[in-house]
């Protein structure tokens, strides 16, 4: 009993499968000879001989149509000497094969995405059309022309590089041809057109002898009834065979790999450069347009630094409001208080609170209500003060008593007793060797009252911090 | 020296990108399973070695 290789049906006589009618053992041998072809093909590719290479795959894909891995290395090898539409219809087809998993599908999608670089390979491949047509027609310089640009545009494209070395070699301008043929080489390592091109020009007399010789030969193994070369190979390639037995499937596994790696980044890098370029180019605008914004103050960050700006700006406009509010209400408090102290005949403790309402803050009507309070309290006060300070005086705290003495001019600069204020702060400030502020205050008296009783001890006190100070 | 005109004749047109899809959709799909079917067809029915379905 056997499981059909086709339809998994169960074959229990005969190779022949009764539900889909394939012969198994003819399958079989389609499949290891497709097999043997594909592994050819790998290695060939493997070695740069795309020719060989695409030569086996073909003859592998004729054996199995289904072998989607061998069209996708066929693809790989025909983009590789340019005809990468050839390329494309393998993958494509290799798509309709195998849909998922395909790496077909990666190399449509990478050429797809870089449809410029695509468009050139086409246009290389139609001005090597154009260029056929008019070596028919004998316009040959126009063919040049045209084909020199094919070449030019697709340097792996093998058969543009292939027909210049062929006309160039018809023209005897060898150089020119070598260039060509190295060119096609340098591609596809054993390509046999370039190297019969390389032969006609390098060693033409020894290749007429060689071809000579192998056609000997040939009639020679006819003559002896097999070849002795195939024999030979197929000795070689069996033994290799055993040998490679246990790694084909990983030397397979590994070198699709390698190519399908290779081609990716030949495909894909530029792709991913175009996409970096393009991502510096629109940071770089940005990064303009952010710095134009900065300078013409239309940023985001501008903009609200600004409205940020407003907005303290308003409520600390908000917060004097509500402070002049408050220091009203406050003012209005101490007013209320200074006249319940002047009530009370506690002048001095109203005089305080008066002289540190600010009046501007009021209306007229509140500013002439302080000002008849100040009137009323402040003689009263200095009186106080100025009874304070002599008591301070006589208990020698001449600080307690500056401060009185100054509240006391201060409240009531004509007041009786002011001169008499004025000569003890002159005292402290002399004591204290303040001579300057000493004579200012012995000038007060002799300038504002003349009629003082202290008026010539203020006049002697000037002559001699007068005279102190000029020493 | 090769005779251009002669080897001009070994050049083939390639194909281009916009023929792409009618090559495809002409591009008969046959492998060797295909063609032994085709000899056994015409050969007698009995021999029918049928076509494979992917």
């Amino acid at each position: 009993m056997m499981i059909c290789n086709n339809c998994g049906y169960e074959i229990k006589s005969g190779h022949v499968c009764p539900s889909c009618g394939a012969d198994n053992v003819l399958l079989s041998k389609a499949k290891t000879a497709s097999l043997r072809q594909y592994n050819k093909g790998v290695a060939f590719a493997k070695e740069g001989d795309y020719s060989a290479a695409i030569e086996s795959l073909r003859e592998c894909i004729l054996f199995d149509k289904y072998n989607f891995v061998a069209r996708n290395l066929l693809g790989i090898a025909y983009f590789q000497i340019g005809l990468v539409t050839d390329a494309l219809k393998e993958w494509i087809i290799s798509t309709s094969i195998k849909k998922e998993k395909n790496p077909a599908q990666k190399y449509i999608d990478s050429l797809q995405k870089n449809a410029r670089r695509l468009e050139k390979y086409n246009d290389a491949i139609c001005m090597y059309n154009k260029a056929i047509k008019q070596f028919k027609l004998n316009n040959n310089d126009l063919a040049v022309i045209s084909l020199k640009k094919a070449a030019d545009i697709n340097q792996s494209f093998v058969d543009a590089q292939n027909l210049l070395s062929a006309y160039y070699i018809s023209c005897d301008d060898k150089i020119k041809a070598k260039k060509y043929i190295y060119r096609a080489l340098k591609v596809d390592k054993r390509n046999p057109r370039a190297l019969e091109y390389l032969a006609e020009i390098t060693n033409h007399n020894e290749k007429k002898e060689e071809i000579t010789k192998s056609k000997q030969n040939e009639n020679e193994s006819e003559l002896y009834g097999y070849n002795e070369k195939i024999d030979k190979e197929y000795d070689i390639s069996f033994c290799k065979r055993i040998k490679s037995v246990f790694k084909s499937q990983l030397f397979m596994f590994i070198s699709g790999a390698v190519i399908s790696a290779a081609v990716f980044a030949t495909l894909a890098l530029p792709d991913i450069v175009d996409v970096k370029n393009n991502q510096i180019n629109s940071l770089n605008s940005r990064i303009t347009e952010l710095e134009n914004e900065n300078k013409n103050g239309t940023s985001t960050f501008a903009i609200k630094y600004k409205n940020l700006e407003e907005e303290v700006e308003n409520l600390r406009k908000e917060n004097e409001k509500y402070k002049g509010e408050y220091s009203i209400k406050q003012q209005q408090m101490d007013i209320e208080s200074a006249k319940a102290y002047i009530e009370n005949q506690k002048y001095s403790q109203a005089a305080e609170i008066l002289l540190k309402i600010d009046e501007t803050q009021f209306d007229d009507s509140t500013k002439s209500e302080i000002e008849n309070l100040r009137n009323e309290c402040y003689p009263y006060a200095a009186d106080e003060y100025y009874t304070s300070g002599v008591e301070a005086m006589q208990k020698d705290d001449s600080k307690d008593a500056q401060n009185d003495f100054l509240l006391s001019v201060k409240l009531n600069p004509k007041s009786n007793n002011a001169d008499n204020a004025l000569y003890y702060l002159a005292e402290i400030e002399e004591t204290n060797g303040n001579l300057e502020q000493a004579k200012s205050y012995y000038e007060r008296i002799v300038n504002e009252f003349s009629n003082s009783d202290v008026f010539k001890d203020a006049e002697e006190k000037i002559l001699e911090i007068s005279k102190t100070l000029q020493q | 020296m090769i005779n251009f005109n002669e080897e001009i004749k070994k050049y083939e047109q390639i194909l281009e990108l916009d023929d792409i899809e009618d090559a495809i959709h002409s591009t008969d799909l046959k492998d060797i399973m295909d063609m032994l079917n085709y000899i056994a067809l015409q050969s007698g029915p009995e021999n029918n070695i049928r076509s494979r379905s992917q």
